[in-house]
């Protein structure tokens, strides 16, 4: 089974996009995340957290992030996020996994500054998507191509 | 959420989604530090400020959970995750 992806470009600098759609109760959505193989973990961004309006104080605090010249950023975890992706041929197909989530309230806290920040930190999936999933990804630049693929 | 809503949420999703990569050097040269809203195909707001730009939506009464929110980055600004 096979999830395509999106190369996007700007400013010459490449992302691989997946868009997907939240199942959370009362924080259903859509989501844009960049493939981020360099993250062991799965986030979901301050601004996505906020749009979605996912409630925070219901959430269980971990162990911040630490990121290049941002310094720590305070983290949720959600241990089950319901989502759904869609495969090549159409069909939504549910998944569930912990993700973490930027604790928007204490990064307020910090200051307008850091929260703005935060804000222009995209979605990322990480490592543990692919793991949790059993997931390949292939990504090939020279034929503008990109998908998640999972055998069963 | 039924399955056939859901394939619509998608259909709607994707083609945003697609909207932003195929105009994003249009993007970059108009909205540049800038962050822009998504929604069918249209830029429907933009501004510095996320929640700024999140309340302005809000007051058009447009669900911000079906929206797409893309920061567009300065020429030669890299984000690093």
């Amino acid at each position: 089974m096979r999830f395509n992806l999106e190369i996007r470009k700007i400013e010459g600098f490449i992302r691989i996009v997946l868009p997907f759609f939240s199942r959370q109760l009362r924080s259903f959505g859509r989501i844009e995340a960049v493939i981020d193989t360099g993250s062991p973990k799965t986030i979901i961004s301050a601004g996505d957290a906020i749009k979605l309006n996912i409630p925070f104080t219901n959430l269980q605090s971990t162990t911040p992030l630490t990121g290049l010249g941002k310094g720590r950023t305070p983290m949720l975890l959600i241990n089950k996020f319901a989502f759904s992706i869609r495969d090549s041929d159409g069909k939504p197909n549910n998944f569930d996994m912990p993700f973490l989530v930027a604790d928007v309230p204490r990064i307020r806290n910090e200051g307008q500054e850091k929260l703005n920040n935060a804000t222009r930190i995209p979605t990322l999936i990480g490592m543990d998507f692919l793991e949790l999933n059993s997931f390949d990804l292939f990504v090939s630049l020279s034929k503008n191509v990109a998908y998640l693929e999972k055998i069963d | 959420m039924i399955e056939q809503e859901l394939v619509k949420e998608f259909d709607e999703l994707e083609i945003d989604s697609r909207f932003i990569s195929n105009n994003s050097s249009e993007f970059s040269h108009k909205y540049a530090r800038k962050f822009i809203v998504i929604k069918d195909q249209q830029v429907i707001a933009m501004g510095d400020n996320f929640e700024n730009v999140l309340n302005d939506i809000k007051k058009k009464g447009i669900d911000t959970s079906r929206v797409l929110i893309e920061y567009i980055p300065d020429k030669g600004e890299i984000i690093l995750y």
